[in-house]
């Protein structure tokens, strides 16, 4: 019990909301907020220690975020190496979204919207063709070379084009997030399909598989680890190909919010947009890593 | 039942850029209902030879009938079992053996798949796995679910390219008498051709033994041990005993000849 109240990340705790209340020299926001979420930390950090079930050390991580926390604060409120309105102290950062946070859900479902629309039809074409390209030799050998100078190409370059030539933003930012995520999809599928195991293949084939049996219930499972895998790294790619869309052709949307913010120095609201745009790729990349341990129990089992 | 019938087959191997003759002018035939033994030190084309009677590679001359059927790829008469990796990591015993049945009957009810891969489970005597992934399976336990699959199929002809290579001797032991039990105690007879490099293992599985040096076959020896076999009673009788000493021969001259074909002088 003990344990549970005298630890270093609630002492820590204590002292980043003790300084929360502490008043800079210039106006400030209502702490609130950040209290707020400096307590959701906490609580997360007395679960672990009630429960301990995590792995690692949760208590060295909460020490760490707490710690980056108080010196954030007293770096923006009192040291002040950088002038307030470019550093501001979390607090005037927190309070933003409870200002902003209709354009914020607006912009992330704007965002979001687009992001599964390219990255699903990205992700569905790149996987389909690349397992009939990668299981016809003859068209894989003629491909990969093209294949392979198109996918070296970063999405973000053909960007502005696209969102010029496009007839409105929506359709500029789907084709430029699914152009990115098609083709190296289709390049990593190509090779998967062509580095699965010979004496797996000879075993398929000597069930009598028909074409369509052996692309899609031997090929298309066997692959399926590194698409997985790779789906994380594609959203993260969506997201950056997506936020430069945006800082170009659109009036909504979380790249568009931080763009448009940065351009007028309110900082305050960047710094809320990065933290948000950060929260959703993480909750994304949870959601994936639930679909991965549902679908993959096989490797883990 | 058709026999098998290996025809003046020859086989080329491209490794790069360089051939290979793995087969030169081999003629076999396989009655229906034997089990053959085909046995020789690793690169003798014994390997070669099984995947062209399943039709996983075309000879280069030469043919392989089945009965009066060329063979030019893998058929529903027949079933392959491999040393390594035969099963679908992804599935779990019993759904790998329901998707080898569905390949030979597409049409099967759910119930009949479920109840037939169940069974045929249980007679490798695998109860209780039925739902375990290939990964949590041991070697000879994955061995057992590819036989149960490859019976399951139902095939004429079981091809089986050194099925137990890669399991321990207790395992082995074990695993050739679940084969030659289920082989005498299932309704239809089946043929079938059996790879190794153990010469006890074939002495005890085979009726008939093809012993094969580099590209050819040496000899074919017909065993008549009878169907019935005990290990201990067998392994002493002097029959056995000298077919195992003819074929340590065969393999030690292989060596021999190798050796002086070398240049190396003993």
């Amino acid at each position: 019990m003990i344990g549970i109240i005298f630890n270093l990340p609630n002492l820590l705790y204590v002292v980043a909301v003790a300084i929360s209340f502490l008043k800079p020299d210039y106006e400030m926001q209502s702490p609130i907020a950040y209290i707020i979420v400096l307590t959701l930390f906490e609580l997360a950090h007395l679960r672990s220690r009630i429960f301990r079930k995590d792995d690692g050390h949760p208590d060295d991580m909460y020490s760490i975020i707490f710690a980056i926390a108080i010196l954030w604060d007293v770096e923006a409120k009192f040291i002040k190496s950088l002038h307030y309105t470019v550093f501001p102290p979390p607090e005037n950062v927190f309070s933003i979204f409870t200002q902003d946070y209709d354009k914020m859900i607006q912009g992330f479902f704007h965002s979001i919207g687009l992001i599964i629309a390219g990255v699903g039809l990205g992700m569905f074409f790149g996987v389909f063709l690349g397992l009939l390209i990668g299981w016809n030799l003859r068209a894989r050998q003629s491909l990969t070379p093209i294949i392979n100078v198109i996918a070296a190409i970063p999405a973000l370059v053909y960007a502005p084009y696209v969102v010029a030539v496009a007839p409105d933003f929506k359709s500029a930012s789907i084709i430029t997030i699914f152009l990115g995520i098609f083709f190296p999809t289709l390049m990593n599928m190509i090779g998967n399909v062509a580095a699965v195991d010979k004496r797996l293949i000879d075993s398929a084939k000597s069930l009598n598989l028909s074409s369509f049996d052996m692309i899609f219930k031997v090929l298309l499972p066997d692959c399926a680890i590194p698409v997985i895998t790779s789906l994380r790294i594609r959203i993260s790619a969506a997201f950056m190909i997506l936020t430069m869309a945006e800082t170009i052709g659109s009036n909504t949307g979380l790249g568009y919010y931080v763009r448009k913010w940065s351009s007028f120095a309110d900082y305050e609201r960047v710094f809320a947009g990065i933290i948000l745009i950060a929260v959703v790729v993480t909750a994304i990349n949870s959601l994936i890593k639930i679909f991965e341990g549902h679908t993959m129990k096989w490797t883990t089992a | 039942m058709p026999d098998i019938d290996v025809k003046n087959v020859s086989f080329e191997y491209e490794y790069e850029n360089k051939k290979y003759l793995a087969l030169d002018n081999v003629s076999l035939r396989i009655q229906d209902g034997e089990f053959v033994c085909i046995i020789g030190q690793s690169g003798c084309g014994k390997s070669t030879l099984i995947t062209l009677m399943e039709g996983l590679q075309k000879p280069l001359a030469g043919q392989i009938l089945i009965g009066d059927k060329n063979v030019d790829g893998p058929g529903k008469d027949r079933c392959m079992v491999f040393q390594h990796y035969s099963l679908f990591a992804w599935l779990t015993a019993k759904r790998n053996v329901i998707f080898g049945i569905k390949q030979v009957y597409p049409k099967m009810p759910k119930k009949d798949l479920d109840r037939i891969a169940t069974d045929y489970l249980h007679k490798v005597g695998l109860e209780g796995y039925e739902n375990k992934y290939p990964r949590q399976l041991s070697g000879g336990q994955q061995q057992r679910v590819a036989i149960a699959r490859s019976l399951a199929m139902n095939p004429d002809i079981l091809l089986m390219d050194e099925p137990f290579g890669a399991v321990d001797t207790k395992t082995r032991t074990e695993l050739q008498d679940l084969l030659l039990d289920l082989c005498r105690n299932e309704e239809k007879k089946r043929t079938v051709v059996f790879i190794t490099h153990d010469v006890d293992e074939a002495l005890y599985l085979a009726d008939r033994i093809i012993f094969m040096q580099p590209k050819k076959i040496r000899r074919d020896i017909q065993t008549n041990f009878g169907k019935v076999r005990k290990r201990d009673e067998l392994t002493s009788s002097p029959e056995y005993q000298s077919l195992r000493r003819e074929l340590i021969g065969l393999f030690y001259e292989r060596v021999r000849d190798e050796i002086a074909e070398e240049g190396v002088y003993i």
